[in-house]
């Protein structure tokens, strides 16, 4: 039995003086807008229970003076300073439309077509395109897709399906080779992959426990979505080591709440990125391309999943020589954008396929990707092993 | 402050003498009220009783023409006494009916031992929070009396709110470890 006499910061509560000084008055963080608040709260307090009490009449002869310099700076502070945020409010305003505007059209290409929802794909053969119109009719009735009227347009001068779907710029930078793998695969080439919008909190008392725990159902979630965990057997790629599975918080975009890594052999293994959602621990998602070059929302989740040592960055690895690998950026709002994507077909770049080739044996593309890839560096996470016994 | 300051500071400008005398204490006088209103009052409630102490500060100086006494003394008292008020008033209008005849009972039957025995647990976990030694003993205040959150600490402490929660973790399990060998068990509920 448990003998021992339980003690709570409740019986802090209800100090005399005394206690709370050596609590520690001064530990209390007051803000300047709180400050600020109650300076204001109190001098209105102030002079409204100074009119109550007639004060200020009795004390005319000695301190009228006084008096009314009070009242009078108070009145004079209310106006200057909202004048001086004005000024400011505008300057800042003016000069953050002005960078923001130069920055934009830094940033937007002449040739990148307008984009407003992710394209699904196109899967015929023959497929004839209406002009100006968003839709495009597939003859063969494999798939109907509608693909945003900007790149419509273009495309709509376009004589053949292969190139039906690629804009006039993109053409001139293909060489002829590149047809090949297009025939008889009209893809969404012409699109650039836009950031995908995870699960985010704004909230900032979440205490480590709460993530534990968060980390922790996760990964039971993951466990008993994977009914091989129960059969340490099939463990590869040594199944005398046994199934292993371990996780580790890493906080990729500086947003101050980590992100979890989870990590397991099981299955030739494989590692997942979670994002904290304010409750739980749910897996991130972004907006990639398939091997056949078709933009889908893919999760992060693949053989190798890593934080990068450049910031907000982190990277995926497939098996096999990397069949499809990603290097992805993290906003601190959690969206995920694809900065590199290689696949055995096609690599891209910012979302747009910068690369069509035939699969090359040697795996020559995927060592130039690998170079990049090895570039961004590695984080060393503090890795937590979770006995499976547990579940 | 002293009270000769005040008064010299408010012959020139009275709004710099109450504002001055505002800044020096306001820490003082925010721990006393939110250590009344914490369990029934919000934080607008709790400014808003800062406002009521202050505001009679100043005022007991206008009508008396000095502070009687121990400036800190007085501001103390009277932040005590408005805080109770403002207590009283806020338990009030909840849906407690008897906290009157309540507090009257607890103050006839004023239990000595139970008394005595609440500060000795108020000095020994005092002791042992401060034991943890700085900044740990700060940021366990701020977490669990003050209700701070882990970024209002990070910025006190120039730290990530993701190193104070590792601290704060850390430093409760060292509090729960410190608890354990002197006899008592951490409660659950206020974790």
């Amino acid at each position: 039995m448990n003998d021992k006499k339980k003690i709570g910061f409740d019986i802090l509560e209800n100090s005399d003086i005394n206690t709370i000084e050596e609590i520690g008055t001064g530990k209390m963080n007051i803000d300047k807008n709180a400050r600020e608040r109650m300076l204001k709260n109190t001098m209105n307090k102030y002079e409204a229970e100074k009119k109550r009490l007639g004060i200020a009449q009795d004390t005319t002869s000695e301190n009228n003076e006084n008096a009314d310099s009070v009242t009078g700076v108070e009145v004079y502070e209310r106006r200057r300073l909202p004048h001086f945020i004005y000024i400011g409010l505008c300057s800042a305003a003016a000069i953050a439309l002005t960078i923001g505007s130069i920055t934009m059209l830094n940033r937007r290409k002449p040739d990148a077509p307008e984009i407003q929802t992710p394209v699904a794909q196109v899967t015929s053969t023959a497929a004839t395109t209406s002009t100006g119109i968003s839709t495009t009719t597939a003859s063969s009735k494999e798939a109907v897709t509608v693909i945003a009227a900007a790149t419509e347009t273009s495309a709509a001068s376009a004589k053949d399906t292969t190139a039906a779907t690629t804009t006039a710029a993109d053409r001139s930078d293909k060489t002829g080779g590149d047809t090949e793998t297009a025939a008889g695969n009209t893809t969404s080439d012409t699109t650039v992959s836009a950031a995908y919008t995870n699960p985010h909190t704004d909230r900032t008392d979440i205490t480590q426990e709460e993530l534990d725990a968060a980390a922790v159902r996760a990964v039971k979630q993951l466990i008993n979505d994977n009914d091989g965990f129960k059969n340490p057997n099939v463990a590869q790629p040594d199944p005398t080591l046994g199934v292993m599975l371990r996780y580790a918080f890493y906080d990729v975009n500086g947003d101050s709440v980590p992100e979890l890594f989870i990590r397991h052999n099981y299955a030739l293994g494989n590692a997942y990125m979670y994002v904290y959602d304010g409750n739980d621990y749910v897996t991130a998602r972004f907006n990639g391309h398939d091997m056949n070059g078709n933009e889908t929302v893919q999760e992060t989740v693949l053989s190798v999943v890593e934080a990068f040592s450049a910031d907000n960055t982190i990277g995926m690895m497939g098996h096999q020589g990397g069949s499809q690998s990603f290097i992805l950026y993290m906003g601190d709002d959690n969206t995920i954008t694809p900065l590199y994507e290689y696949t055995l077909y096609r690599s891209y770049k910012d979302g747009r396929l910068s690369e069509e080739y035939t699969y090359d044996g040697d795996l020559g593309k995927f060592g130039e990707f690998l170079d990049m890839y090895r570039s961004y560096g590695e984080r060393e996470l503090n890795w937590i092993e979770y006995d499976l016994n547990e579940n | 402050m002293t009270d000769n300051e005040y008064r010299k500071m408010y012959d020139k400008d009275p709004l710099k003498a109450q504002t001055a005398l505002f800044d020096e204490y306001l820490g003082y006088v925010y721990a006393i009220v939110y250590n009344k209103l914490r369990s029934c009052g919000s934080s607008e409630d709790i400014e808003e009783c800062v406002g009521d102490v202050f505001s009679a500060v100043f005022i007991s100086y206008d009508r008396s023409g000095s502070f009687d006494g121990d400036l800190k003394g007085l501001i103390g008292t009277i932040a005590n006494r408005t805080a109770i008020q403002m207590y009283r008033k806020l338990v009030r209008h909840s849906d407690t009916v008897y906290i009157e005849n309540e507090t009257a009972e607890l103050a006839d039957t004023e239990n000595v031992e139970e008394n005595a025995e609440r500060s000795v647990l108020k000095n020994t976990l005092l002791k042992l929070i401060n034991s943890l030694g700085q900044p740990d003993s700060d940021i366990i205040i701020q977490k669990f009396y003050y209700n701070m959150n882990s970024k209002e600490i990070a910025d006190k402490h120039s730290m990530s709110p993701a190193s104070v929660r590792m601290r704060c973790s850390r430093a409760l399990k060292k509090l729960k470890e410190l608890l354990a060998n002197e006899g008592y068990e951490m409660k659950e509920g206020n974790i």
